[in-house]
């Protein structure tokens, strides 16, 4: 039975969720749309704003969206019919390992391919000592293939899940059916199975593609000075030039696209967000590969799929751990130990060390007030009423907001000159709790909603008061929803760096920012450095990649 | 004593009238069975009793006292729920000692309650198990301890036996009967099974289209059903219309010739309208052609176990149903007379 509307409780319980949304979402980007409007209205926009450049940067992001998308779903259906269609050994160290790119911050997916195949990367390294070479032979940092690689490792996890869970659980009854009726089975696979499959394949393509669209960190990283997107336009007008009327305009444009990109995919359905990591998988469907063709197929796909998910992060690793010396390299930790130092030509205030306790308090605080928010809203929203649903679609705008936009609007809406510099760094914690809201309530909502009111009643005939029932019932049932909420959460934060570029101050940086700033210094040791940094923050998230796993897997144990 | 007493209430659900001015009486010792169709509103009844919805309108009277407001919490009534609501975070012990715990007890007092409970519902090794690891009939008889341990004043079943299968369900229903009579409080059982009914319950109130059709004993609710529409649902589909001919003894004339009913309920007077059901045992064959005997042809005749259905052509398009020790094989004519017994009478509602 569904819960009965009572707006006044709903309303109370919602109101702050709502003022928070209001002030850390609605009216910076409402000051963003301001100040740009306001700038047309005095015609300064014409000389602000170099259409002309606006115009290629939308017109280079959506081509480098297109590509990496294409290049997406060449690697990424494949592997999603290897995961919904055979058993295999080793298959769930590769689903796991395939998660990884999931929450892998940005600035250590650059770390990586950086030290796979950049000037100092592995394959370089090797190639010049192979050929006696004095320069670096391969020079694809800083090229289109560099994004696009990095995209393609990012977003094949993405098939994978979704399309790969959707296989999964399509019941092959059908297709049996399909051939007694006298269907071949291409016939069967394409009128029976692919139908079925293609809402799923249209949505990760469009979650791909929207992801793909708003890439910050990978293109300003791994492109280079010569690639520019919308959003590293807008860091850039922002934060070089401080050209804020094109910045706005940029980042409007911006928020019209992903807005766009949000609502087909909501129209779609949300399978794509309905379960943020990849789900266990129904063995029934499952069978080892029996033909040629199929041993092939599958052997090929994961010789890919390692070489495309293992070698970036194996690359970091080692580069991390070897150290440059005049007589070559060895193994040190001498890298992770200059994080403790303070070097005079730093770029910062404080030793890199304390960058990382700064991204450890502020992911524990936001983690905090995103659980907090979300749990007050997952109560307020629980009935089904027209405002609770609206309020519902409101939250998952800031799914649709490109972090530079949130970046931007933060920086336009709170900065109030010098004076501001105390509190000021407060916002970066506000900010990652607004990007893992709709992770975190689509993690404990429909948990909540789950329960059935039955339960509820139940504890009440049995004596236990409403505040008993939260502590007795609705909490024990959910706080392995919420684990896995404060997981994406503290992770999130962790290695958000798009909102956290305009928010961050040279004395209290985060790690992805410092990783961001050492991997354009000059010195190995810089760059040891930086690689060091990417290391921990890796661990981190294979932590809570395992931890995030293993509560999925009572989860699904429990249900089975 | 009147322990329980609900008076006049009202409650809509999404704008339709769902109860209408529902009142009954429920002594100690006594079981209530509330009967009805699926959407009669027994469940509600159920939650407002128990304090988990309020009535628009109405009391509900606990020894005197007025505890209409009173948060369910503080009622001291179990209820049994139909899909059983255990809680399944928890093991089978810890449900049910989930009302002793809210009640304040200490772990020593606890433990040999739920001990007993466990035994009283024979499923002593089950206390460590996980809710979710149970059977339909175990979890049926978790839920039913966990609605007992904490000795409560009232005990309401909502349809407890509604999920079970045909087989275990009459198995487990003699054993809750033996159960109920040996707790020494009022129940309230709701289910829309008469079998089940007519089982546990001491006293059947009927109740359809939001109000208390007929309230008695089982066997006087079985055999004299209030209303035409009473009568069906206690499966006695053999109806007919017609109207008085002769008041006494009465003599109803219908389409399919005139009809005797020893029907003694009401005083009818000559041509009032009037609906007739005759019960599937009121056929006597007549083997020489009496002249009142009506005649008719078998249409299908099946073997439901200890009897068979016979479906009988009355004439006129009238197709009845009775329960006959013989087989007939159908299209065979047969001439038979209608005890007037097994005929019961109702004035037309208009």
């Amino acid at each position: 039975m569904i819960q009965k509307s009572n707006w006044k409780r709903d309303l109370s319980i919602l109101a702050v969720p709502l003022i928070f949304l209001i002030i850390f979402y609605l009216l910076p980007l409402a000051e963003i749309a301001r100040v740009t409007i306001s700038r047309i209205k005095l015609n300064e926009i014409g000389r602000a704003v170099n259409w002309q450049m606006v115009f290629s940067a939308f017109s280079f992001t959506f081509y480098q969206a297109t590509l990496s998308t294409l290049l997406t779903i060449g690697i990424g259906l494949p592997a999603a019919w290897l995961f919904g269609r055979f058993k295999f050994k080793g298959k769930n160290a590769l689903r796991i390992a395939s998660t990884l790119p999931f929450i892998l911050p940005t600035v250590v997916v650059a770390a990586g391919f950086s030290a796979l195949i950049g000037p100092r990367g592995w394959i370089n390294v090797l190639l010049m000592q192979l050929m006696g070479l004095t320069v670096p032979p391969i020079r694809i940092m800083n090229s289109l293939l560099a994004i696009l690689l990095a995209h393609v490792f990012y977003n094949t996890s993405i098939m994978i899940r979704v399309v790969g869970a959707a296989l999964a659980q399509f019941d092959q009854r059908m297709e049996d059916a399909a051939r007694t009726l006298g269907a071949s089975s291409w016939q069967a696979f394409f009128k029976v199975t692919f139908p079925n499959l293609l809402p799923s394949i249209l949505s990760s393509v469009l979650l791909v593609f929207l992801f793909d669209f708003t890439s910050f960190g990978v293109i300003l990283m791994l492109g280079g000075p010569q690639f520019s997107t919308l959003e590293v336009e807008i860091y850039i007008q922002t934060v070089q030039f401080l050209n804020l009327p094109l910045a706005g305009a940029l980042s409007l444009i911006q928020l019209l696209f992903t807005m766009l990109m949000t609502l087909m995919l909501m129209r779609l359905g949300d399978s794509a967000f309905a379960d943020p990591i990849m789900p266990r998988m129904q063995e029934e469907n499952m069978r080892s590969p029996r033909s040629t063709w199929e041993k092939t197929f599958t052997t090929g796909i994961i010789a890919i799929l390692l070489l495309l998910l293992v070698s970036p992060v194996a690359a970091l690793v080692f580069k991390s751990l070897l150290v440059e010396g005049s007589q070559g390299s060895e193994l040190s930790m001498r890298y992770f130990l200059e994080l403790f130092s303070n070097r005079r030509q730093s770029y910062f205030y404080v030793p890199p060390f304390q960058a990382l306790l700064n991204s450890l308090r502020f992911a524990f605080v936001s983690s905090l007030v995103s659980l907090f928010l979300g749990l007050l809203l997952s109560y307020g929203l629980r009935a089904n009423s027209r405002f609770n649903r609206w309020v519902e679609w409101l939250m998952m705008f800031p799914l649709g907001t490109s972090a530079v936009t949130l970046g931007l609007g933060f920086f336009i809406f709170f900065f109030r000159g010098t004076g501001s510099a105390r509190w000021y760094p407060w916002l970066i914690p506000m900010a990652h709790s607004l990007i893992s809201l709709p992770f975190v309530l689509r993690v404990v909502q429909p948990v909540l909603r789950s329960i059935p009111v039955n339960i509820h009643w139940a504890a009440a005939t049995l004596g236990a008061s409403p505040l008993g029932i939260i502590r007795r019932v609705d909490l024990p049932i959910l706080w392995r929803s919420f684990m896995t909420a404060a997981l994406y959460a503290f992770t999130i934060s962790l290695g958000e760096f798009g909102a956290t570029s305009f928010l961050s101050r040279p004395d209290l940086p985060t790690i992805p920012v410092a990783i961001f700033r050492y991997l354009g210094l000059p010195g190995s040791i810089n760059y040891g450095q930086a690689m060091a940094m990417a290391v921990i923050i890796l661990v981190v998230c294979v932590i809570s990649m395992l931890a995030l796993d293993q509560l999925q897997y009572q989860t699904f144990r429990d249900k089975a | 004593m009147k322990t329980l007493v609900v008076e006049n209430i009202v409650k809509h659900y999404d704008n339709q009238l769902l109860l209408d001015d529902i009142s009954f009486e429920v002594q100690q010792d006594e079981s209530v069975c509330l009967l009805g169709p699926s959407g009669s509103g027994k469940s509600t009844l159920l939650r407002i009793i128990a304090g988990l919805e309020q009535p628009e309108s109405g009391r509900v009277v606990w020894k005197d006292e007025d505890i209409t407001d009173k948060p369910p919490h503080q009622r001291k009534f179990s209820l049994m729920f139909q899909d059983y609501a255990l809680f399944p975070h928890l093991m089978v012990r810890e449900n049910i000692a989930f009302g002793l715990r809210m009640r304040g007890k200490i772990m020593n007092e606890i433990n040999p309650i739920v001990d007993r409970s466990l035994a009283m519902v024979r499923m002593e090794s089950f206390g460590q198990r996980r809710v979710s690891a149970l059977s339909g009939g175990e979890q049926q008889r978790v839920a039913l301890a966990r609605a007992l341990a904490p000795q409560p004043e009232l005990l309401m079943l909502d349809e407890p036996l509604g999920a079970l299968d045909r087989a275990l369900r009459e198995h487990l229903m003699s054993e809750l009967r033996a159960l109920l009579k040996e707790v020494d409080i009022p129940v309230i059982y709701v289910t829309h099974d008469q079998q089940e009914a007519f089982n546990i319950a001491d006293r059947i109130l009927v109740l359809h289209d939001s109000r208390i059709l007929q309230s008695g004993k089982p066997s006087e609710v079985y055999t004299r059903p209030a209303s035409p529409w009473l009568a069906e649902f206690f499966g006695f589909d053999n109806q007919i219309e017609g109207k008085v001919s002769k008041e006494s003894p009465l003599l109803i004339d219908t389409p399919i010739g005139e009809i005797h009913s020893n029907c003694t309920a009401n005083k009818f007077s000559t041509n009032d309208k009037v609906v007739l059901v005759v019960k599937p045992d009121a056929l006597r064959l007549q083997l020489d052609g009496e002249s009142e005997a009506f005649s008719g042809e078998v249409l299908d005749c099946i073997f439901s176990g200890g009897y068979y259905k016979m479906m009988v052509d009355m004439g006129d398009a009238v197709k009845f149903e009775f329960e006959l020790d013989k087989e007939f094989p159908p299209g065979q004519k047969i001439n038979f007379t209608l005890d007037p017994e097994s005929v019961i009478c109702y004035r037309k509602s208009q």
